[in-house]
């Protein structure tokens, strides 16, 4: 069977886009934040439902949770079963490894080729004996698989560049004549196996054929001789199929609930297929159910793409222990939970909130309601759910007693257990409306805690090791950034904008003198309280970072004295990677970080040079080449220069190509070295040393050029500076201009014009 | 309702009569053709002499190029022009295996296929494909081999985005482009129009001065549901107006706002109590101002209005008064 276009895997993968569109009211909608149901969401659906035919219809924002996986396994994953079944039968005459080859691949369809025409004629060749085809199972194995293999081109699918205009769809149908042959076989074979595979064989091409109904004339005539087995329910699903088809919503969509209910390795394709056209075609359905089993897999249904609300309700009033409640209700919690939490994602702490006038109230008596009773098959979950909208509601003392009845009634199962302590954070954090010193050391536990287990299940993020990192099930990254805004929003009333820093940064903090002095004074007291050192291992700025942040700020003001006075507090001591003082004709940062240097200058000797020079030019030494020296520093500093890591620090926190704003007038002005160059030139002795002032000169005005309004893409792209004007009237006698002309081809395109 | 199609057809007259240099012609989108009397009503009062026919869609399966659904012809359209148009998915030209040789050849053979099946001649194929700064080059290259290879006209539809960006996003080497003026806004669940809205459209038209290609323009004529849940969008719902909901679900209506009073299920979908349905269409107004609009920042003078797109679901309604 060629996998890939299985028809079942088309047929499915089309209900499936269908269904996001249609249907995407299960996962809210909202299809910008794919991953809603880690980010937004506490409560894990897997601590509660351990079954995996359940998992992909979790509650999630892609139509299958877990979609990758899924897929993956989705086209061949009947073969595994064929295989067995027929190794089993075989006895093993063939083995489970050529089983998988033949059934699960086209790889040896000329081989079966071969067998098929020796046991036509009856006439062995070197292909077929091979296999024991004295032993009537194995020939009859051939005989079959031929057979189904011969149907292929219309069960499965092939794309064509080709106009068929007799039917207009993309593969021929099933013949009747073969319906018969089919049936034929069926019918005349006595061993039960056997006829069972033919049994199934003739529905699934007859669901393919010109002749569809046949599908539901021969399942209804012979069904009740086949026993329950997958084949069963898939045969049913194709009956249903043609119902859907032929518009008898009612029966088909009932017909899947009764797979659904019976037969979880179809209950992905039943959920998908079911739908009802209008509530009557439901309310039809409910009227065929023979036991409440499957009524209250029609309300599970319902539940899935309707209202999970009302199908707990109606479940709970079927059957309190009915199995499909417990997945229910994850659907409805998780539902809600994408109504009420919410992330704002912010630059350096998200802001997390919880808003607590969108709980259903339906939802939150109903669970209420059913957790009193404590009679479904797992109380412990609805007190769980009963003590989470507790907390919501502001009733923290009934939130607790709510998982002290869930732990008295819970299995040891650590990750139960650790999702109602989940839960018990919340309601401890969220009781807490004032923060003191008592409160501080009542959340410290619970907190360092969570943010530990947060952090060990994203370490074991890669996928082969989260199956066995059990705790990677439970969702703590929602809880963690809402406990560190809520304790910071709480900080912040009491105007204590220290700690309200250290548990949610904020991206603007240090744009006001007063907050930096703030933050500065708390970190030279060094407070060492196990409170505050927990406070500081959230955040990610330094004492050291903010004397360096303060350094550089007064070092692009050229108060050269005051930034090595704060360089001098500052503890790091990282070299700047090519050297800050050289001016080259082309601005190449990687060729100066790659070039040979002779000294190595940290920002603090870079400062201590640039003052050294300052004072020299103050006392008449050097000063022409000094200024140039200056100005270079200045440009290296700058977003244009070698020297940009100067500026690399976390409370500024600019790199790469886009610069903020608040930065821009800062990184990416060349005030400073161009009042230096404008001094060199001034003070320039020859042609020289004055082509070397004006071209440097140049490399400021291109760059302000760049950024004027003057510049348009693919319009303006191109000027001729004034200093480049200037240089060729005046110094092309230079040397200095022979090398720019050989290094600049801007230039050379200008001078050589 | 006899009364609302002869208003209808005299409007469709009288405005066609009026504003004789804009041709009118329509996209035909559905996968069977086949007239109803309505339609064809239309085509013949506004001399339509040219029809944009979706002939098949191109989509990847196994990561290969494939047709999707080639266009039935259950009768002959009466226009002297049939101009087969072909909607490809970005994804082929995003898969870094499409060999766009194969592809244009393929392309080319179904068309004719089709055609000598019900003996249509053309001169002209259009190219719908919504284009990223990823496929891009593919995409071009594509255009051009098509191009020499069909020898006749090749046109492209536009987005106004690709108008603004044209430096990056490049322009497709054909005869000619087709702006699409529709789906303009975000899809939000606000009630705001997001069909057409003028101010989104008005910081890209400016554009157009710049624009190297010859456009025509497409209009739109359908309208939609949004079906949203908490603030949310739920789904958008085609050419389905609110009157069909009647008997199925009850709403409080104001305006083109629509709350679901009791929950039920319509159409195949679930309505939740107090859903809200947001009725978009467009207006006579908003037809006409996209038209001056067009006509204001072109630069190249606009000779044809291609209506998206012939549908009588489209064509009753309150719109009977329609200027084409």
């Amino acid at each position: 069977m060629n996998t890939i276009f299985s028809p079942l895997y088309l047929k499915t993968s089309a209900v499936i886009i269908s269904i996001v569109a249609i249907f995407s009211i299960s996962g809210g909608g909202d299809y910008e934040d794919g991953y809603w149901e880690k980010q937004n969401s506490t409560f894990s659906p897997e601590v509660f439902v351990n079954d995996k035919s359940c998992e992909p219809l979790f509650f999630s924002n892609p139509v299958i949770y877990g979609y990758e996986n899924y897929w993956v396994s989705y086209s061949n994953r009947f073969v595994g079963y064929q295989v067995d079944d027929w190794n089993t039968y075989l006895n093993n005459e063939i083995s489970k490894e050529e089983l998988q080859t033949i059934i699960g691949s086209d790889s040896l369809n000329n081989v079966l080729s071969k067998i098929d025409t020796a046991i036509k004629n009856d006439k062995p060749n070197s292909t077929s004996k091979r296999y024991n085809l004295d032993n009537v199972k194995v020939k009859e194995f051939f005989k079959f698989i031929n057979l189904a293999k011969s149907l292929e081109s219309s069960t499965n699918f092939y794309p064509e560049w080709d106009y068929k205009t007799e039917t207009y769809s993309q593969s021929p149908k099933v013949k009747s004549t073969e319906l018969k042959n089919i049936e034929k076989l069926y019918t005349e074979t006595k061993d039960v196996f056997l006829k069972e595979k033919y049994w199934f064989l003739n529905l699934k091409a007859s669901f393919y054929s010109e002749n569809q109904n046949n599908t539901i004339s021969f399942f209804n005539a012979t069904a009740a001789l086949v026993s329950k087995s997958i084949n069963y329910y898939r045969a049913l699903s194709y009956v249903a199929g043609v119902n859907y088809k032929q518009k008898k919503y009612a029966l088909s969509n009932y017909q899947y609930a009764v797979v659904f209910e019976n037969c979880p390795s179809l209950r992905n394709e039943s959920t998908f297929n079911f739908r009802p056209q209008e509530t009557k075609d439901f309310n039809e359905s409910l009227k065929m159910v023979k036991n409440d089993n499957e009524k209250a897999a029609l309300w599970a249904l319902f539940g899935y793409y309707a209202d999970p609300v009302e199908a707990i309700s109606k479940i709970y009033e079927i059957d309190p222990k009915n199995k499909h409640l417990a997945y229910l209700l994850t659907r409805a919690v998780n539902a809600e939970e994408h109504n009420f939490n919410k992330t704002e994602y912010r630059k350096y702490s998200s802001n997390a909130t919880v808003h607590d006038s969108k709980l259903d109230e339906r939802l939150y008596k109903l669970v209420n309601d059913i957790a009193s009773k404590k009679n479904t098959l797992t109380p412990y979950m609805w007190h769980i759910v009963t003590g989470y909208f507790e907390t919501i509601k502001g009733n923290y003392s009934k939130a607790t007693t709510c998982f002290n009845d869930a732990k008295n009634c819970a299995p040891e199962s650590s990750l139960v257990q650790k999702q109602i302590k989940l839960f018990e954070i919340f309601n401890q954090v969220s009781k807490t409306k004032v923060m003191n010193t008592s409160t501080e050391n009542e959340l410290l536990p619970s907190l360092t805690w969570l943010y530990e287990l947060d952090k060990k299940s994203h370490e074991y993020y890669d996928e082969s090791i989260e199956f066995r990192n059990e705790d990677a099930k439970l969702r703590t990254s929602f809880l963690v950034v809402w406990t560190k805004s809520y304790i910071s929003k709480l900080y912040k009333k009491q105007k204590n904008e220290v700690m309200a820093e250290l548990f949610s940064r904020e991206s603007n903090f240090y744009a006001s003198e007063e907050r930096l002095k703030k933050m500065q004074k708390y970190f030279i007291e060094n407070k060492n309280t196990p409170w505050d050192k927990f406070a500081q291992s959230l955040y990610s700025v330094t004492l050291d970072d903010i004397y360096e942040y303060k350094g550089i700020l007064y070092a692009y003001k050229n108060q050269i004295d005051k930034a090595i006075a704060e360089f001098k507090k500052c503890n790091k001591a990282d070299n700047l990677y090519g050297n800050p003082f050289n001016g080259k004709i082309m601005d190449c940062i990687q060729c100066d970080h790659f070039a040979k240097q002779k000294t190595k200058y940290t920002k603090l000797a870079f400062l201590e040079k640039i003052k050294e020079i300052q004072n020299n030019i103050a006392n008449g030494v050097d000063v022409h080449s000094g200024n140039i020296l200056l100005g270079n520093a200045f440009y290296n500093m700058s977003y244009y220069g070698n020297a940009r890591f100067f500026y690399d620090n976390p409370i500024i926190d600019q790199y790469g190509n886009y610069i903020d704003e608040e930065y821009d007038g800062i990184l990416m002005s060349n005030t400073f070295a161009e009042n230096y160059y404008q001094k060199a030139l001034s003070t320039a002795q020859n042609d020289e040393e004055k082509a070397k002032a004006t071209y440097l000169l140049t490399k400021i005005e291109r760059n302000k050029f760049y950024l004027s309004d003057a510049f348009k893409p693919y319009e303006v792209d191109y000027i001729i500076f004034d200093g480049y004007k200037k240089l060729k009237q005046n110094y092309s006698n230079t040397k200095y201009y022979q090398e720019v002309i050989r290094e600049c081809g801007y230039f050379s395109r200008y001078a050589e014009y | 309702m006899r009364k609302a199609v002869v208003i209808l057809l005299f409007v469709l007259f009288f405005s066609c009569s009026e504003n004789p240099k804009n041709a009118v012609s329509f996209y035909f989108w559905r996968t069977e053709f086949n007239l109803s009397p309505k339609e064809a009503q239309v085509l013949k009062d506004n001399n339509v002499t040219q029809l944009y026919v979706r002939y098949f869609d191109v989509a990847l399966q196994n990561n290969v190029p494939y047709p999707v659904k080639p266009i039935a012809f259950k009768s002959k359209p009466k226009v002297s022009k049939i101009i087969p148009t072909i909607f490809i998915k970005n994804e082929v030209f995003l898969n870094q295996n499409t060999n766009v040789e194969q592809l244009s050849s393929n392309l080319l053979k179904l068309i004719n296929q089709i055609n000598s099946v019900h003996k249509i001649q053309n001169s002209e194929i259009q190219i719908d494909c919504d284009w990223s700064l990823e496929s891009r080059d593919k995409y071009m290259q594509f255009l051009t081999i098509l191009k020499k290879k069909y020898g006749k006209t090749i046109s492209t539809t536009i987005r106004l985005h690709q108008i603004k960006y044209f430096e990056k996003t490049k322009v497709p080497p054909v005869d000619y482009g087709v702006l699409m003026l529709y789906n303009i806004g975000k899809v939000n669940a606000e009630g705001k129009n997001a069909i057409y809205d003028k101010e989104i459209a008005l910081q890209y038209l400016p554009y157009l001065k710049n624009y190297p290609l010859q456009l025509k323009t497409a209009l739109p004529i359908f309208s939609w549901l949004v079906h949203t849940r908490n603030g949310q969008v739920v789904q958008i719902i085609s050419k389905k107006s609110i009157h069909d909901y009647q008997n199925k679900i009850t709403f409080e209506s104001d305006s083109k706002k629509h709350v679901v009073q009791e929950s039920g299920i319509a159409f195949g979908d679930f309505y939740k109590k107090g859903d809200v349905l947001f009725e978009e269409s467009i207006s006579v107004n908003d037809l006409d101002d996209m038209k001056s609009l067009m006509h204001k920042y072109s630069k190249h003078p606009q000779t044809e209005f291609i209506y998206y797109d012939l549908d009588e679901k489209n064509l009753t309604k309150n719109k009977n008064e329609y200027n084409f």
